[in-house]
């Protein structure tokens, strides 16, 4: 008699370390992917200033130009794509119409490179880029430390226990898209 | 064979010791906010220079770190500059407000570089563009004549004055003791702990022996062993530097190049 309940007691023991276990695989599991999420934030809103230059950039030098409006149509689109991105690539594809926005005021503005502000702008300009840099760093350290929480055999049970089917995915790195796609495209001066 | 063998090992050493010290980023931080690793001041100049910017942490509990270097370890200056301030921790960690200040002399083939890195909580008061003038005017003017600690002096001042108003020390000082609060209850909460299980023991020993409650107290604690404790050091006398406080950067400042 007093063997079962040993018995029965170290099941329970078993069972309720388990369970606590579990909640804590579960719970860190949340807080990891709450950092993929936040830094993916910091990224879209580095880029969100980048293309908010650009408006700036040609208020500068107001006044004549043919394809003004093409270019801050190019931002426009490029900040809804910021926006409504998911995913790293959608992130790569809206950068990408950011810098090619810059570049066609460059070439529609070639006086912009005189101006008083020029070199202050540049500035501003490489300040985005480095901001760019270190959050896309910052962002893939918290997918690569999510992704092997998630991945381990044991802690996927736990986790498969609490969570729900599909809420904690492999996230995609910046690293996987196309090669140098961890440092932000260069802007042609 | 042996003396070979010896002689391969101290190469080694040499080698593997050489590379460590070539590179600022790969070493441990030191806590000093005046590094001049390129030599360009005069042990004076840099003990100026480092009293200013203990007083401004002091008070402000912005931490500036001025660094001059020869190599910037394979980086470009903007990366090695805040990868140095992040990794170091420069700044509060809670305010993210650390600057770094960095200079690169001219050698005879190529150039001169200059950056300062910002942290999080320092970009609204320094911005890029603000970063670039001072490097612009303050710097690179003085470096180009060679003159490297007036220009680092006058870039820091200027520093100074600009985030002066942004953090204070008394803003600081009143979250840090909240915080202090915490662990400080926790050990009062031991304490208490402790006391009533020894005043239950101390009961049982003077029931069992037949004296009275403090005779036994008294035995007792004569014969435990007291364990001095020691609440570490706070004598950080006055012109030392305390330490980085794990401060974050991402990425803000501005250079330039001469």
């Amino acid at each position: 008699m007093k063997n079962l309940l040993i018995a029965i007691g170290i099941i329970v023991a078993i069972g309720i370390i388990g369970v606590v276990y579990s909640n804590g695989v579960y719970n860190s599991a949340i807080k990891y992917q709450e950092e993929v999420d936040e830094t993916f934030a910091d990224i879209q809103v580095d880029y969100q200033r980048r293309a908010d230059l650009i408006p700036s950039l040609i208020e500068t030098v107001k006044g004549a130009a043919e394809n003004e409006k093409e270019i801050l149509m190019g931002v426009t689109n490029a900040r809804a794509g910021i926006v409504g991105a998911k995913t790293p690539k959608d992130l790569e594809i809206a950068g990408r119409k950011i810098n090619s926005a810059i570049n066609l005021a460059f070439e529609a503005y070639p006086q912009i490179r005189s101006t008083a502000n020029f070199s202050e702008f540049q500035a501003q300009l490489e300040g985005t880029e480095n901001r760019i840099g270190v959050s896309r760093k910052k962002y893939n350290g918290a997918v690569k430390t999510y992704n092997s929480h998630i991945r381990g055999k044991f802690r996927k049970m736990a986790i498969g226990w609490f969570g729900e089917e599909g809420e904690f995915e492999k996230k995609e790195l910046f690293t996987a898209i196309t090669e140098g796609a961890e440092n932000a495209p260069k802007v042609e001066f | 064979m042996k003396r070979t063998l010896i002689f391969v090992f101290i190469v080694l050493l040499g080698i593997s010791n050489g590379m460590a010290q070539d590179c600022l980023l790969e070493q441990k931080p030191v806590n000093d906010l005046v590094q001049d690793y390129a030599g360009v001041m005069t042990d004076g100049e840099e003990q100026g220079l480092r009293q200013a910017l203990i007083a401004f942490n002091d008070t402000t509990s912005t931490q500036i770190l001025i660094v001059t270097v020869t190599d910037l370890c394979g980086y470009d200056k903007a990366a090695f500059t805040y990868e140095l301030g992040e990794k170091w921790g420069v700044g509060d960690a809670q305010f993210d407000n650390g600057i770094v200040i960095m200079v690169k002399p001219k050698e005879i083939d190529g150039k001169g570089e200059a950056f300062i890195a910002t942290g999080y909580g320092v970009e609204g008061v320094l911005p890029d563009a603000i970063a670039k003038r001072i490097v612009e005017n303050e710097m690179i003017p003085h470096f180009k004549q060679k003159d490297y600690y007036s220009g680092i002096a006058s870039a820091a001042t200027t520093v100074m004055e600009i985030t002066a108003g942004e953090y204070s020390a008394d803003d600081y000082g009143g979250k840090a003791n909240f915080k202090n609060f915490l662990p400080f209850a926790g050990v009062i909460f031991i304490f208490i702990l402790i006391m009533i299980v020894k005043a239950g023991k101390t009961r049982k020993y003077a029931a069992t022996n037949g004296m009275g409650f403090w005779a036994a107290w008294a035995i007792i604690n004569a014969s435990s062993r007291s364990h001095g404790g020691s609440f570490g050091n706070f004598g950080s006398g006055g012109g030392s530097f305390g330490g980085f406080g794990g401060g974050s950067f991402g990425g803000g400042g501005a250079g330039g190049s001469w």
